[in-house]
């Protein structure tokens, strides 16, 4: 059994996702004031028709797609079409970004970058111990100070604050 | 003769040592990171905008006319020695460039390719040069209407050209409208979709969005599904072009410019239709008909001219209109924006040195791009050779990098991540991600304009159709949207409905 096959009809999902944006969006708008001052449509208006195609589009695709309709998942250098979607790595992957964006300010910039860099990779399995260590500490170093001393953007010190 | 002059000064402007330096350098790592797999140009560009926010606007963009072409070129050598192109204007070249590293003459493809590169890029350079300062002439006078009319077009054939299921393209574009209505209405003062959150009152940072649709998704979805057993690698062999490719190679060259310009210039979606034209046109006109399939030279040297040329014309409209009409146009956009500049016609009058300079460093990126190329390919093939657990590690640390210092908050890290899961899941499902970036930039001028229209005329909607220019563009508009519906519609009168379409 192919992936394709596998997909099934899980594209509905974010089909109603979309319509349930628009509903969404048409009352967020409808709380907005049009100052007298303002012409003829005011603020409302685009929410509303964008929210309104939102919602037509989200049921035309949810229909289209319990009626069979599939378009072809992206193709790419590295993507093997036959695979399943990996779901552990994408957990994984998902943990680790929403930890680096928790630990960016406090802990600093370098070292929760070595530990993005090495938990990515560490994740797409790189096992080799000794370049993932080399890697991912090379990497993020050269960036940090190519883009703090060359180019002069600030990013957060954090712990190292008294080091660096 | 102005443009000449502006164009002498344009040069004087780019040819001094610092700025030849920035040249070079967003030429070699804008081919550089275009090379890897799975970057394309679109995402080049994103990816390296954060390099350019210290440099002054010139500079900015002077490196970026490197990087535009750059990224641009990096592409072909991955889908000739790869067979895996990354984006559609590229597969053409796949098709016959693949065949021809298969018969051991990448060589000889990648010069094709690169020779092809540098006279569509210099030729539509030129053409750029002598057509935006007419267009821009011309556009002065186009009202907020007509503007409108031109994005309601813009939007309608990005959503039908990239990407193969139109329903999706339209869902594509919600999406960038919807994310470009978060923030504070620039008229009213009123927040609008925020959720409360103080961050997202100024609005959803198009760079943010554009790396997180593009790179983000890209890194997820390769994640999800990553080959382990990497797609094999074709050796840049063979001898270099001979006397008989060149005899076969220029007549391609310059078909392909002429069919990739004007493409280009259209709202129609940037370099994938004419490149398909100019393989369909090489291969009736070769006199080697047999050879296509099998590594044809003109099967890559006209469809890698027409990309190149496709990517100039894709500039007059973003200068001249501020019309971007592919996904890497938007994202060209956004970094004009970043630096307070709105492309458009009164771009060539407020900072007219800064785009003659754009201009000429057109012409010398591509130079540079020649005669880098020739030599370093060897160098570009080994870049493919990158272990991808490393790569992706590498494009996720870059892409957070980029959003963190637009405005130094981990809380646009946070949105990079959240948008770059739609991006997955649009990905997945085979949503394209072009019209959301364009969605996303033009949704907002759109809206402007559409206000501004009505509120001069005082809520008369007929001013949308009132001037020439709004009729003629809004009936091809309603043209667009008619003849597939009248076509299924007669379809499906004439004949029993085709039983639903599976997938293999």
């Amino acid at each position: 059994m192919t992936a394709q096959e596998n997909r099934g009809r899980a594209e509905i999902v974010p089909a109603l996702l979309l319509a349930l944006t628009g509903v969404y969006m048409i009352a967020d708008g409808h709380s907005l004031r049009t100052p007298p001052t303002e012409g003829a449509i005011g603020p409302r208006f685009f929410p509303y028709v964008v929210g309104g195609a939102l919602i037509v589009v989200g049921l035309w695709l949810a229909v289209a797609v319990w009626r069979g309709d599939r378009a072809e998942a992206e193709q790419g250098e590295d993507v093997d079409t036959q695979a399943r979607t990996d779901w552990r790595t994408l957990g994984t992957l998902a943990a680790i970004m929403l930890l680096y964006v928790l630990i960016l300010d406090p802990v600093g910039y370098l070292l929760s970058t070595v530990g993005l860099f090495a938990g990515t990779a560490w994740t797409l399995s790189a096992r080799n111990p000794r370049s993932l260590v080399l890697v991912s500490l090379l990497v993020p170093f050269v960036t940090f100070l190519l883009f703090t001393r060359a180019l002069g953007v600030y990013l957060p010190n954090g712990v190292l604050q008294t080091v660096i | 003769m102005d443009s000449i002059d502006a164009l002498i000064r344009g040069f004087g402007d780019a040819l001094t040592p610092t700025y030849l330096l920035y040249a070079l350098a967003g030429v070699l790592i804008g081919t550089a990171v275009g090379v890897l797999p799975g970057i394309g140009p679109a995402m080049t560009v994103a990816l390296l905008l954060p390099i350019t926010f210290t440099l002054d606007p010139t500079g900015a963009f002077i490196m970026f006319a490197g990087i535009y072409y750059g990224g641009m070129y990096g592409g072909s050598t991955t889908s000739i020695l790869l067979n895996t192109p990354g984006e559609a204007s590229s597969i053409v070249t796949a098709l016959e460039g693949n065949q021809m590293a298969r018969a051991g003459r990448g060589a000889a493809a990648l010069a094709t390719a690169a020779i092809g590169s540098f006279v569509a890029g210099t030729l539509a350079t030129v053409a750029l040069t002598l057509l935006a300062p007419q267009v821009a002439g011309l556009a002065v006078k186009l009202g907020p209407q007509d503007y409108f009319a031109l994005m309601v077009l813009a939007f309608l054939t990005v959503s039908a050209v990239l990407g193969s299921s139109l329903v999706r393209g339209i869902a594509s574009l919600l999406i960038g409208l919807t994310l470009g209505l978060v923030g504070i209405d620039s008229l009213t003062g009123q927040a609008r979709l925020t959720l409360g959150v103080a961050q997202l009152a100024d609005g959803v940072d198009v760079v943010v969005v554009a790396v997180a649709l593009f790179a983000v998704g890209e890194a997820l979805w390769v994640a999800s599904r990553l080959r382990h057993t990497p797609a094999q690698l074709l050796p840049a062999s063979g001898p270099w072009m001979t006397r008989e490719d060149l005899r076969r190679s220029w007549r391609p060259w310059l078909r392909g410019t002429a069919l990739g310009f004007p493409f280009g210039t259209l709202p129609a979606g940037g370099a994938e239709i004419p490149t398909f034209l100019s393989y369909a046109a090489e291969k009736r006109l070769s006199k080697h008909p047999e050879e296509f399939g099998h590594g044809a030279i003109e099967g890559v040297a006209g469809p890698e001219a027409a990309n190149n040329a496709a990517a100039a014309g894709v500039l007059v409209p973003l200068l001249t209109l501020g019309l971007p009409t592919s996904a890497t146009a938007a994202v060209l956009l956004a970094a004009f924006q970043q630096y307070g500049l709105q492309p458009g016609p009164a771009l060539f009058e407020s900072n007219g040195d800064l785009v003659w300079a754009l201009l000429a460093s057109l012409y010398i990126g591509n130079v540079l791009l020649l005669l880098l190329n020739l030599p370093l390919a060897g160098l570009w093939v080994r870049l493919l050779r990158i272990p991808r657990p490393y790569l992706y590690a590498g494009i996720l640390m870059f892409a957070a990098l980029g959003s963190y210092t637009i405005n130094l908050s981990a809380v646009d890290v946070a949105l990079l991540f959240a948008i770059g899961a739609i991006g997955f899941g649009m990905r997945r499902f085979g949503w394209p991600v072009g019209p959301a970036v364009v969605g996303l930039i033009l949704g907002p001028v759109a809206e402007q304009q559409l206000r501004r229209a009505l509120a001069i005329s005082q809520g008369d909607v007929s001013t949308l159709w009132s001037t020439a220019f709004s009729a003629v563009v809004l009936t091809i508009c309603a043209v667009l949207v008619l003849t597939p519906l009248v076509l299924r519609w007669t379809r499906t009168t004439r004949s029993t409905p085709i039983p639903d379409e599976v997938e293999k």
